[in-house]
């Protein structure tokens, strides 16, 4: 669409909606396709060697490497992983290709032959009389022909793990080991220590090895043996095991790997010290090992060869979004800033106060972060720099960070500031703003808008010069404000439990759950040809006269949209499991519009008794 | 979650009810160690542990737990109201009594927006007043709407009848 197209749009439709309307459901919209998905795999959970490789089961999506660790396949959920978090790995036969896959939404067969999918968190998988067994939630499952059947009670506790011992089903949880007996899960208890009750890891092969928090205990010869650190463990807390050759491999969190042979415990020098999962390489006699956030690492025998995650932002969580020239900027929860540059992802931590980012923006020419502790960073070459009070601010704690009509705008408590690229203006105006803090900015003609998380939006109005409130019963469902936009003419409101309301220069308009958004929360914005709102629920689509509505089955990775961001023909869209692209592509609206009309806003005074209870939120 | 643990202590983990482990970093600033974590969608309201794992040089192993509430439920309250006729409308006098988890309670006031009542010293009580404009009613009572929210912004809406003498032109 044409600058001048757009612009007289806009002026359409402050002249007239209903027209506007008609005029804009002729036009061509673009729709985004996700075909790209970026996620972190440094957090490795679960290892499994098969014949066509070594298998990483990550926070960020299943990563397929051959024998010497070079990376030769990524899966996830635009693969049709059921969620990126794994939780487990089984091979699908032994010394055959494939896994089973547990994830935190079900398990899926990767690599090998179709198999029933499972449904549920899967926290544990192995092998039991030769059929596969799925732990989820308490209850054990296991694949008979038929499909998924349950496989005796639910246990006291989520499984964290299963093992094969003795012809027996075991199951270690958070409150102690169980043995499948009799079709009861009888306790079996090794040491009176609620650190030893908490079981994280089971092999077997002559003896039953298990891994604790409070150390290693081992039944075999009808008698429990126990390691801590007192007989060489380098720390208590076992994370996982696996059976080696004429040793068996002990993954600790926080003291390495050490391996326990012939009785003795012995730590295996140079290994990453949280180690957090552990498979043997029969054929390649070499040990693999994940880790809490350094991807894996390949053990010889005498070196360790770590296999850092390939070309990925460093964390998943995403937060906050914001593009600048040839770059985008993403902000993580708990990794900081990345930057994506011609497809090259790259870490920009350095110079903040806080690893968790909740906004960034890129106007005037630069970067700016603004971390969960209030502070704020502009981006000066590859550092960041705090901006204060004495760069311009009214005060040192900050509560948002963004770009509307061509210029910077910061919240803090009580005010909010510009910069138009060579100096700073503060806005403080009381009461309006007095003692509020401000979530988003939007300029829409001569008009300032901002949002606040307690009392609503505030207006300056351009034409009057004056300050002006909308809240509850004036216009708005919330007083918390989450996300402000200005598209095609109109204001667009986003509320923590109100839904999104529409200012159209006249009236509000209220749109909400379940229908044409799937959530009442709001998290955030974006507008462009089409407005993008991004929900608890889904993301959003609005083309003018329509709302569709994009969710897993569509290529995100989870509902939760927490930012938004438009580059060109891309709309990125950050959730807690990972960063989706969406390709833009043109689409003809269909038609007769189907924009679902709510009720007005503001108070519906209704007959009722004293104190009735009306609706609740939580 | 912030930890102070012993100057001998070299590592420390939480482990979360929903089965994740993680970490706590030492911070420099306050010698406290600290981690942030996710409740994750769908936790229901409640209270819920934290295992947290203190690691001493020697070796050695301390466990303790922290508690912390999944705060999903709206604070309750109920409220009453006196009308004085005054010029042109009326003043209404409101009260609500709110739980304790109450931070704020507002009274939508129909043609006048959102007013928040102020908190009585040391109580649950939540009073204020307001003024309504003649022209706002029609009828010999209203019924106004009533936000009691928490600090999580959970909230409950209830509609407080006034019963209104008649007016003074």
């Amino acid at each position: 669409m044409s600058r001048r197209r757009a612009g007289l749009l806009a002026a359409l439709i402050v002249a007239g909606g209903a027209a506007v309307l008609a005029h804009y459901a002729r036009a061509t919209t673009r729709a985004p396709v996700f075909d790209a998905l970026f996620t972190s795999t440094r957090k490795v959970t679960a290892v499994a060697v098969t014949a066509d490789g070594v298998w990483l089961g990550t926070e960020g999506g299943l990563v397929c490497c051959d024998a010497g660790g070079a990376e030769t396949a990524r899966v996830t959920t635009l693969g049709g992983l059921p969620a990126n978090r794994v939780g487990a790995l089984l091979p699908l036969e032994p010394h055959s290709a494939g896994v089973l896959v547990g994830t935190e939404r079900g398990a899926v067969a990767v690599g090998g032959a179709a198999q029933p999918p499972l449904v549920g968190r899967c926290t544990a998988l192995c092998r039991h009389e030769g059929d596969a067994c799925a732990a989820v939630g308490r209850q054990v499952m296991c694949l008979q022909e038929a499909g998924w059947e349950p496989l005796g009670p639910p246990l006291p506790a989520d499984a964290r793990c299963l093992a094969e011992f003795g012809g027996e089903l075991w199951a270690g949880t958070g409150r102690g080991l169980f043995l499948l007996t009799d079709d009861e899960w009888a306790p079996v208890v090794y040491r009176d220590d609620p650190l030893a009750a908490t079981v994280n890891a089971l092999a077997a092969s002559e003896a039953l090895y298990v891994g604790t928090v409070g150390g290693l205990f081992v039944w075999g010869d009808g008698d429990w043996r126990g390691y801590t650190t007192a007989d060489g463990l380098p720390d208590n807390h076992v994370t996982a095991l696996a059976i080696g050759e004429e040793a068996v491999y002990i993954a600790t969190y926080g003291g390495g790997v050490a391996r326990l042979r012939e009785g003795e415990v012995e730590p295996l020098a140079g290994s990453p010290a949280y180690a957090t999962a552990l498979a043997w390489d029969s054929r390649g006699s070499a040990l693999w090992v994940g880790t809490e956030d350094q991807g894996a690492f390949r053990w010889d025998g005498l070196a360790w060869q770590p296999q850092p995650p390939a070309n990925e932002p460093p964390g998943h969580n995403i937060t906050s979004l914001a593009t600048g020239p040839g770059e985008l900027l993403v902000g993580t929860f708990e990794h900081g800033v990345a930057t994506c540059r011609a497809g090259t992802w790259e870490s920009a931590g350095s110079g903040l106060s806080s690893t968790w980012i909740n906004h960034m923006a890129h106007g005037q020419g630069r970067a700016w972060a603004r971390t969960s502790a209030g502070d704020l960073f502009v981006r000066d070459g590859d550092a960041w720099h705090p901006v204060t009070k004495a760069s311009g601010l009214t005060k040192p704690w900050t509560s948002f960070v963004g770009s509307a009509g061509g210029n910077v705008w910061v919240g803090t408590w009580g005010a909010v500031s510009k910069f138009d690229g060579r100096r700073w203006q503060s806005y403080a105006p009381k009461p309006a703003l007095a003692d509020q803090v401000v979530t988003g900015v939007a300029v829409l003609g001569r008009d300032l808008w901002v949002g606040t998380a307690k009392s609503g939006l505030l207006r300056y109005n351009g034409h009057r010069g004056t300050w002006e409130t909308y809240t509850l019963g004036k216009g708005l469902t919330d007083t918390w404000v989450t996300s402000v936009a200005a598209w095609h003419g109109s204001l667009w409101v986003g509320t923590f439990s109100g839904g999104l309301c529409r200012f159209d220069g006249r009236g509000w308009e209220h749109l909400g759950a379940p229908a044409p958004l799937p959530s009442v929360r709001v998290n955030c914005l974006a507008a462009t040809d089409c407005l993008y709102v991004g929900t608890l629920e889904g993301l959003c689509r609005f083309d003018g006269t329509r709302w569709t509505t994009y969710g897993r089955a569509d290529g995100l990775p989870s509902e939760i949209v927490q930012a938004l961001c438009v580059d060109g023909d891309r709309l990125w869209v950050g959730t807690p499991e990972g960063l989706a692209c969406g390709r833009l592509v043109e689409v003809k609206p269909a038609s007769p519009p189907a924009v679902r009309q709510s009720p007005p806003p503001g108070p519906t005074v209704k007959p009722c008794v004293c104190g009735r209870v009306t609706r609740t939120c939580g | 979650m912030r930890v102070t643990a012993p100057p001998d202590t070299v590592r420390v983990t939480a482990l979360f009810p929903w089965g994740e482990t993680k970490p706590l970093t030492l911070d420099p600033r306050d010698g406290r160690w600290t981690v942030r974590f996710i409740v994750p969608k769908g936790t229901v309201h409640g209270d819920y542990e934290v295992v947290i794992v203190l690691t001493r040089a020697d070796g050695t192993q301390q466990r303790f737990t922290v508690r912390y509430q999944a705060d999903l439920e709206a604070p309750q309250g109920l409220g009453r109201a006196l009308a004085a006729a005054v010029p042109g409308g009326w003043r209404i006098t409101l009260s609500v009594e709110a739980s304790e988890d109450a931070e704020r309670v507002d009274v939508l006031v129909p043609g006048g927006g959102l007013t928040g009542l102020g908190r009585q010293d040391g109580s649950a009580e939540f009073r204020g007043e307001v003024t309504l404009a003649a022209s706002a009613v029609r009828g010999s009572s209203v019924f106004l709407p009533v936000l009691i929210t928490d600090a999580a912004h959970n909230r409950l809406e209830i509609e407080v009848e006034v019963e209104l003498p008649p007016s003074r032109p």
